[in-house]
């Protein structure tokens, strides 16, 4: 029983103690009321601390080490004491000088509260007298917007854009691969084109990419007249490769000669004639025409829709002549279409043993499959089944001379980027026949209409440049050694960021295919062997501002890379890139013809960086009246909390 | 065994007699303790509520905009966001503490406003003689404002 009375009394204790330990609650509970007056507190402060930097002028504080010292530096002017702190501190953290802002923020605030607080302003802290985390904290919140240090409040703004520049730029003109059948006795290109009649020639130079005989005795380099004037001696050979196959000698060389003073502003022609006794006579990639002058231009909008007609070169072949057009549809073309118009002349027109008409006119587009043929094949590559005579030749029985012309619609096979077009007449590969020449016609200076060409068209969402936006085209060489694979390594800066067209111009030797890609995007690959084109489109959106590469390679149509088909250093990109004709609104001046004479200043040396000199300038003046410009409107933010 | 039962009840019935006493003694200092203090708390709260509204008077522009002497209705020692001297002058020398304790409408509250510059020295101090000897509670409050385009601190105490 004892025991049992025990255990009772215990009881009561353990619950006396639990009452006992209760009554702190209570003390809490009527504690839980004083928080809210605190916080109260803390929020007219808050409100007091960012009215503070909101209403009063820097004026006040010019006496402060960082006021005093950004005026005697000259940072700052008398004029800007009028600011208001905020403006000023907003003025400081937007332009980049954050450490400026935060002094200034210490200096004026420090003192004036024993709370701790902070100002910030999109969720960056200016300055935090306190490193403690607040439990509670108030906020006062001010939207502000400020204009720039040292520049007035009212007066005038100007804008000027140019009506009319003269700007210099480069043109190039290339030679597409192209030539005569194998064995070729002589092969004759000419090219008709035409520069604008407006232009001021300060430098023309030709590079030269061929293959002919041999380096010595058997050389047929027999002319190069530019505008009627010899300038086969002129040219300095800059590389040669000469290679040997028992009796087939033969040679592949690049020069560069200088016609400056033989190319002129509107029509020009170049007349090419080589040749070789015992292989090949073409023009190899790398052959252009590069031309730097000066062009004066009216502004005005780009087009939206585009029709160009991209004309083959005169091409008379001994036997056999072909030619390897390319072109390109940019990669967010719409409704593109492409028509092929070939002009032929003295076409022999050939039958095989069997008396089947042979297959004298080839055309392949795109692809390493025949897209068009004039007669029969007996087998892929459309050889005649003809009598062979050496090693290439074909003694097929001629029947005639035809001048066959033809109008083929490319658009089911265009593809984005680069297309190429391949003409074969009497010839395909190493074997010809046929016993005259034959002629890919082209006059485009003369005979437009009846030359030979491809014409395409498409339409742009947008137009390629605006309204004041002037295009400028430049070439860079990649330089170094000749190699295969060749990278080059080149830098856009920032006034080339807006670039809308692009080439690698391709200069080779012996070439075989290529495959060609910028900065890790594939760009082109040769769809079949001997498909090299002169030019490869580089898409603009995979260039950027820094650096950037190009990658070509050379290889053989298994897939390996060829051992002496080298990428020549004289291979080059060219890139054409907007540049802005026009400046916004600048500083305010006290009076227009101030503010008009800053906009016309900022706009010669803006396009002068490039290059280009305005010859008509329009310009619109503004008087502005208390405009608050230049940064925000930013919102600022004062925390304050209680120091621990 | 009724001798054993009688001891055991006695023995249990005085220490449960004790316990109550002792839980009730405790019940009744609880309650008369948290009477006490939510009383106090609603008067502090109370008091705190006059020290803010006495505060804002530095913030706000009364009524009228600029009031003198005779026709203050609400007084404001404030113009655009800025404390106006001519203001606080006038509350010293034309309203007087009378008639400003009645417009601040503080019961039975005292108050005395004192403003120091950013270095601490005192500028002004309304009423001039500050005398806290018999105040009982006393509620300060400071707060910023600017004075002649310098921030000032503005300190506010009540006290009763």
């Amino acid at each position: 029983m004892e025991l049992k009375g025990l255990a009772f009394t215990t009881d009561i204790l353990i619950g006396l103690t639990l009452v006992i330990s209760l009554i702190p609650l209570f003390y809490f509970v009527i504690e839980s009321n004083y928080p809210e007056t605190s916080f109260q507190s803390l929020t007219y402060q808050a409100n007091d601390l960012i009215e503070i930097l909101a209403n009063l002028k820097a004026s006040s504080f010019s006496n402060t080490s960082t006021i005093s010292m950004l005026l005697s530096n000259k940072i700052i002017s008398e004029t800007d004491l009028n600011k208001t702190l905020l403006d000023l501190i907003g003025t400081f953290w937007y332009s980049g000088n954050k450490s400026i802002a935060s002094n200034i923020t210490k200096e004026v605030l420090e003192g004036l509260t024993e709370k701790c607080f902070s100002l910030q302003t999109h969720n960056e802290t200016i300055y935090s007298s306190c490193s403690s985390n607040p439990k509670t904290v108030s906020v006062a919140y001010r939207l502000e917007s400020g204009y720039e240090i040292g520049k007035p409040v009212s007066g005038y703004v100007a804008r000027a854009w140019a009506t009319k520049v003269r700007k210099n730029t480069t043109q190039i003109i290339i030679f597409y691969p192209e030539g005569s059948g194998w064995t070729a006795q002589r092969l004759e290109i000419t090219k008709n084109f035409a520069l604008p009649t407006n232009i001021t020639i300060y430098n023309a130079t030709l590079y030269v990419s061929i293959h002919f005989g041999t380096s010595k005795s058997q050389a047929q380099f027999e002319q190069l007249k530019i505008n009627d004037v010899q300038k086969k001696n002129d040219i300095k050979w800059l590389y040669m490769q000469e290679e040997a196959f028992g009796w087939e000698i033969t040679t592949a060389a690049y020069g560069v000669v200088d016609v400056t003073n033989e190319i002129q502003p509107g029509n020009n022609s170049i007349y090419l004639v080589i040749g070789t006794p015992n292989y090949h006579s073409h023009i190899h990639p790398g052959m252009r025409l590069i031309v730097t002058y000066s062009l004066s231009q009216e502004l005005s909008t780009g087009n939206k829709s585009f029709k160009k007609r991209y004309y083959f070169d005169n091409v008379v072949g001994r036997t056999g002549a072909w030619s390897m057009v390319s072109f390109y549809i940019p990669e967010n073309a719409k409704n593109a279409k492409a028509q092929l118009h070939l002009k032929t002349l003295e076409v022999d027109d050939t039958v095989d043993l069997f008396g089947r008409n042979s297959s004298d006119v080839i055309i392949y587009f795109n692809s390493g499959h025949i897209f068009y043929k004039d007669g029969y094949c007996s087998s892929q590559n459309c050889y005649p089944s003809c009598s062979i005579s050496g090693l290439y030749y074909r003694n097929c029985r001629k029947v005639g001379v035809m001048n066959p012309e033809l109008f083929l619609n490319l658009t089911n096979n265009l593809t984005i980027g680069t297309n190429v077009i391949s003409v074969y007449l009497n010839n395909y590969g190493d074997v010809h026949w046929g016993d005259q020449k034959a002629i890919i016609y082209s006059d485009p200076l003369n005979d437009p209409e009846g030359s030979s060409y491809v014409e395409v068209y498409y339409e742009m969402e947008e137009p390629t440049f605006n309204y004041g936006e002037i295009d400028i085209t430049r070439e860079m060489l990649f330089g170094g050694s000749a190699s295969n694979p060749k990278t080059f390594n080149f830098t856009l800066n920032q006034s080339q960021n807006k670039v809308i067209e692009a080439f690698v111009h391709i200069a080779q030797g012996f070439s075989s295919m290529v495959n060609a890609s910028i900065n890790n995007f594939w760009i082109f690959t040769s769809p079949s062997i001997r498909v090299v084109p002169e030019n490869v489109y580089v898409y603009p959106n995979k260039l950027s501002v820094g650096k950037n590469s190009i990658r070509l390679v050379d290889f053989q149509e298994g897939g390996s890379i060829s051992g002496t088909n080298y990428i020549l250093p004289w291979s080059s990109f060219e890139y054409t890139y907007l540049v802005k004709g026009l400046v916004g609104y600048g500083n305010v001046f006290n009076s227009s013809q101030l503010a008009i004479e800053d906009a016309k200043q900022r706009l010669i040396s803006q396009m002068g960086e490039e290059g280009i000199k305005p010859e008509g300038i329009q310009v619109d003046s503004q008087s502005v009246q208390g405009l608050r410009w230049l940064w925000g409107p930013s919102l600022f933010k004062i925390l304050v909390w209680e120091r621990e | 065994m009724l001798t054993n039962k009688a001891q055991v009840v006695t023995y249990d019935f005085f220490i449960a007699l004790a316990i109550f006493f002792l839980v009730m003694g405790l019940v009744m200092s609880i309650w008369y303790y948290t009477v006490i203090q939510a009383e106090e708390s609603m008067e502090k709260r109370l008091a705190y509520n006059n020290l803010l509204s006495a505060s804002q008077v530095w913030f706000k522009e009364g009524f009228p905009k600029y009031w003198d002497a005779e026709n203050v209705v609400e007084l404001g020692l404030s113009n655009d966001g800025k404390i106006n001297e001519t203001k606080i002058e006038m509350l010293k020398n034309s309203v007087g503490y009378s008639k400003a304790s009645l417009l601040l409408n503080l019961g039975n509250f005292n108050f005395c406003y004192e403003v120091y510059d950013k270095s601490g020295n005192l500028i002004f101090r309304f009423p001039q003689n500050l005398d806290l000897s018999s105040a009982r509670n006393i509620y300060k409050i400071e707060r910023i404002g600017i004075l002649n385009e310098q921030p000032v601190k503005v300190r506010t105490l009540i006290w009763n």
